[in-house]
């Protein structure tokens, strides 16, 4: 290509200075969002699973009573270990202010210096636990006061209270995050265990195997442990959790983040595509009439493609250029956010390689895509038209239906909708820019109010107020009288809970999970159903299981015999229907029936309670009476469930969705309000002349500023009723799938109602914050200027 | 006679970039009530620069500038806008009507932006105007289904719509075929008649003799000129 025709192309853009700069500023806006998200998605595709690789996190894990030195040599000799490492785990109680006690997961390391499997970083340079020390996982940090305490009081399951020494925070990426859990994860030496006055009941063996080996490995431990068992030797194999691949447990969520932020991706690039596509209609609009006697001067279609296709692309990588280190900024920052929501490092905060020139690339290929139609349509319309083209503008047949309809609105409100009307594909796609980043902020408070309607929901399906669990049965007799001393009881059940596994033609199917056998007249439970029945008293060898293991155990069927086994008894079932809630893994059978596996008639481990009062301060002080009484029998709790913090658990949960989508919806809501202010700045720009004649013929700046003003707050109305059909459009699959896929089944859809009028309060409000910077800038145009201009 | 305009040493300088440009040196001038003045020049010379010191559009760099008794360069934008409403009437060589504006709104807009005139009458005065320029037909169209001689008797009726006694032109025919620019002419010479100062930048020198006055402008400086008894 020729010198000049380069010269024209920069000649056109610099000739229209402001036009040329609010475009590069528009389109480096919509990189910059497109850009963001694309980076924060490919650093946290990667660094999510390696932080959880990092830590070598185990396949298998073993849970037994024991487990003697030579069975441990000959678990490591099974073909495909590749290591392993015991790590005992056991429930406590940790007071993190006055009188505030939280659950604490205590895990007994034998030696910090050289962990091999589930491996922890010291926050610290080093961590030296003392003999009495113990270590927190930080993300406990939210619950603590800053500093922390030198000591905590912990609160053993045998109902002993000790003091431990707090020797500093470690990073366990394979926890499940505390804040979501509303458990602190805490770390001692086995001479700290030692000095303690509790010994734990069972241990756990954490193992690394090949993929391929570990059903094999699962088959010969089971095996291992039998023949232990048959020794008479007090050795029982608790539960045995097998993955070919070690799976973090909040796996799902982050898949779903992942997701969430891949289809941001693709919106934001819609969104950056319409932007673009309202600005260089614009900036061709302008460039018709030149083009036009372009084709007079002899140039043909192809040459004139060629030539402003360069000038796209040269204005696409100077705004890819513009927006490169803003995008990686903020999307390292979201990146940031996505991590210190789910407990993670970023481990590669500069991203891929590749990003840097996919970024360039998107930058500089999306404005000459977008152009491309228009420059071919322009190129080849009839040159007469081209050339009859004025700068008075043409007013399109739309608008001339406009008069008589708006007569009845003041001349101001009137000239702003006649000039709206005048341009309405440039209106709609301003409206539709804002109308996109309101569209999320919608579906952000609609899947909010989804959520907790979710949360209440499981109120009505749990309606009990604190659940007991032990370690180990006791007479009901007992338990009963123990109640006794507890006040405000209105309500209450016994319950079993036991680990299971179910089997079907001697094949494991699916992780040991809980079994709960609940009274046939239970009234602490109404389930919702998703498929089958409920328990029926006169089907006693029926059970039902939750959508959650249905997840894991995908050729689970209803009406199909299984073999439940629990604590080495089985027992033959039939599955007669699943229920949708939000927990773990888990299968409820009648009390009887696991009273029968276990041998534990008459007895529980479980105690089910509905007070007078269902508050939050009611439970804890039920909580608490329950914890005091239990002391002097030295009864062991292994969790106090109380259903008010489950929900707040439930919570913590869902949080990190609807904040990133609400962080997200607000990132959009920007680029839309910045899309708009470039839009209208364009107008602005191309209507000098008028605002120039205004001025001429008597109009003040205050008139001025109430036509743009009324243009604006016009757009911002069309912005947000399209978005209302759009997020009544959208989020109705949007909560469904986020539903699915983090809790197993659809949230119960809500839409918000009052989050409508809030879109409508802040579609408004962008919209005139938007027209600000316009506004100042007709404003300070003056008639000379204006009506030089073309 | 009564003074309407009077310019003391006004002259505009432009900087453009670091080079200074004289579009106007510094000229004395008064124009009277009545008068029908023609501004003559090359483009180039000028012309431009002294109608919008006389409007108000522009400041000066030097001297001062009164309109009926008001000293222009004291005031703010504003009270200038306002100024130009009630006083300056101005007619553009391209028309400027408002595109989305019906001919009849166009008059009514710049009646509304000033309120000089009482609500009630500005309608019925605007399709007087109208009517007064024989454009009373095209009253509900839009300008784009206008003539250009149809649009610039309505740009004429805009800019008397507030009765105001300056009324400047720039080009005013320019745009126009020999027949509508002379039915333009004959507009500015009825509002003469009614006692408002017209001036007129042109640089067609025909029938220069219609004009009570003629300045002539060369590279911003005031040339010599004849001067008519007004009629």
């Amino acid at each position: 290509m020729s010198k000049t025709r380069w010269r024209k192309i920069l000649a056109d853009l610099a000739k229209r200075r402001a036009r040329t700069l609010l475009t590069l500023f528009g389109l480096s806006l919509g990189l910059i969002f497109v850009g963001s998200v694309v980076t924060a998605l490919s650093i946290l595709r990667t660094d999510l699973d390696a932080n959880f690789r990092a830590t070598h996190p185990p396949n298998i894990i073993l849970s037994a009573s024991r487990i003697p030195e030579s069975l441990k040599a000959r678990l490591a000799e099974l073909p495909g270990v590749r290591d392993m490492e015991e790590r005992p785990e056991f429930g406590a109680l940790i007071e993190t202010g006055p009188d505030r006690w939280l659950p604490l997961r205590i895990t007994v390391v034998s030696d910090f210096q050289r962990m091999r499997v589930a491996t922890l970083v010291p926050n610290s340079d080093a961590l030296s636990l003392p003999p009495r020390g113990l270590a927190l996982e930080r993300d406990g940090r939210w619950f603590l006061q800053t500093p922390p305490p030198g000591a905590f009081a912990i609160r053993l399951p045998n109902g002993a209270t000790v003091d431990a020494p707090f020797s500093g925070y470690v990073f366990d990426a394979g926890q499940h995050p505390s804040r979501m859990e509303r458990v602190l994860y805490g770390y001692i030496t086995p001479q700290t265990l030692s000095r303690w006055p509790y010994t734990p009941a069972r241990t756990r063996m954490l193992m690394i195997t090949t993929p391929e080996a570990a059903s094999s490995v699962g088959a010969d431990i089971e095996t291992l442990f039998k023949d232990a068992a048959d020794k008479d030797t007090g050795i029982t194999l608790e539960s045995l959790e097998i993955h070919a691949v070690a799976e973090h447990g909040h796996k799902f969520q982050f898949d779903t983040l992942l997701t969430l932020l891949a289809g941001l991706a693709v919106i934001a690039l819609v969104m950056c595509a319409i932007l673009i596509i309202n600005l260089i209609d614009s900036l061709m609009a302008h460039e018709q009439r030149t083009l036009a006697v372009t084709r007079a001067l002899g140039a043909r279609s192809g040459q004139i493609v060629l030539d402003y296709s360069l000038g796209m692309a040269a204005l696409g990588l100077s705004a890819a250029l513009l927006s490169l280190y803003p995008s990686l900024r903020l999307g390292r920052t979201i990146a940031r956010f996505v991590a210190m929501g789910v407990n993670f490092n970023l481990l590669s905060p500069a991203g891929p390689w590749w990003l840097i020139p996919g970024l360039l690339c998107i930058g500089t290929l999306i404005p000459v895509v977008v152009a491309l139609w228009t420059i071919c349509r322009a190129a080849q319309q009839p040159l007469w038209q081209g050339l009859a083209l004025g700068r008075s503008g043409r007013c399109v047949a739309f608008a001339e239906g406009f008069p008589g309809i708006t007569a009845l609105l003041p001349l101001i409100p009137r000239l702003a909708v006649r000039s709206i009307a005048r341009r309405p594909r440039k209106v709609l796609l301003s409206a539709l820019i804002l109308s996109l980043g309101l569209t999320f902020f919608c579906t952000a408070l609609t899947l909010r109010a989804s959520m907790l309607s979710t949360v209440e929901s499981v109120r009505r399906t749990l309606p009990f107020d604190v659940a007991v669990r032990l370690q180990s049965d006791e007479p009901i007799a007992d338990l009963a009288a123990w109640m006794d001393e507890v006040p405000g009881v209105r309500r209450l059940e016994w319950w079993s809970i036991e680990q299971g596994t179910l089997y079907q033609g001697g094949q494991r199917r699916g992780n040991p999970v809980s079994v709960i056998g609940v009274p046939d007249d239970t009234a602490s439970l109404r389930p919702e159903l998703s498929l089958g029945r409920w328990l029926d008293p006169n089907q006693p060898l029926g059970i039902v299981v939750n959508q959650a293991l249905m997840r894991t155990v995908p050729d689970l069927q209803v009406g199909m015999p299984y073999e439940l086994k629990v604590a080495g008894h089985s027992v033959a079932t039939v599955v007669v229907g699943v229920v949708q809630e939000f927990t773990p893994a888990q299968i409820y059978c009648s009390k009887k029936l696991l009273e029968r596996v276990g041998n534990s008639r008459g007895q529980a481990n479980t105690l089910v309670l509905t007070l007078n009062d269902s508050s939050l301060a009611a439970q804890d002080r039920a909580a608490k009476a329950i914890q005091a009484s239990a002391i002097g029998p030295a009864r062991q709790f292994s969790a106090i469930l109380r259903t008010r913090v489950m929900e707040e658990v439930i919570l913590g949960h869902l949080n990190i969705l609807s904040g990133l989508l609400l962080v997200i919806a607000m990132i959009s809501l920007l680029v839309g309000a910045m899309g708009l202010a470039t839009a209208i700045g364009i107008s602005v720009v191309e209507r000098y002349r008028e605002i120039a004649v205004l001025k001429a013929i008597g109009g003040r700046g205050s008139a001025i500023a109430a036509l743009f003003a009324t243009e604006a707050l016009c757009i911002g109305l069309l912005g947000w009723a399209l978005s209302t059909e759009f997020a009544s459009a959208i989020s109705r699959p949007i909560v469904g799938i986020l539903g699915s896929a983090v809790i197993g089944y659809e949230f119960t859809y809500r839409s918000s109602l009052p989050g409508l009028w809030l879109a409508l309060a802040v579609a408004m409000s962008v919209a005139l914050l938007a027209a600000l910077a316009p506004i100042r800038s007709a404003m300070s145009l003056t008639i000379r200027d204006g009506l030089r201009s073309e | 006679m009564q003074s309407t305009i009077v310019l003391n040493q006004a002259g505009r300088t432009y900087m453009q970039g670091a080079v200074q440009t004289v579009a106007l040196q510094p000229l004395s001038l008064t124009l009277t009530a009545g008068e029908f003045v023609a501004v003559t020049g090359a483009s180039g010379s000028g012309k431009s620069t002294l109608l919008n010191l006389m409007s108000g559009v522009d400041r000066p760099t030097s001297g001062t500038v009164t309109v009926g008794g008001v000293a222009l360069n004291g005031l703010t934008e504003n009270d200038l806008a306002r100024f130009r409403g009630t006083h300056v009437g101005i007619v553009f060589q391209f028309f400027e009507l408002i595109q989305t504006l019906t001919a009849l709104e166009n008059i009514v807009l710049a009646m509304d932006l000033v309120a000089a005139i009482p609500k009630a009458v500005r309608r019925e005065r605007a399709m007087g105007l109208l009517d007064s320029m024989g454009v009373a037909g095209q009253a509900k169209k839009l300008p784009s289904r206008l003539s250009g001689g149809e649009q610039q008797r309505v740009a004429v009726a805009r800019a008397l719509a507030n009765d105001p006694a300056v009324l400047l032109a720039d080009e005013p025919t320019g745009n126009l075929d020999q027949r509508n620019g002379e039915r333009v002419t004959t507009l500015f010479e009825q509002c003469v008649a009614d006692g408002r100062t017209v001036i007129i930048a042109t640089h067609e020198y025909r029938d220069l003799s219609r004009y009570h006055r003629v300045l002539r402008l060369a590279d911003g400086v005031l040339m010599p000129t004849r001067q008519t008894v007004p009629a």
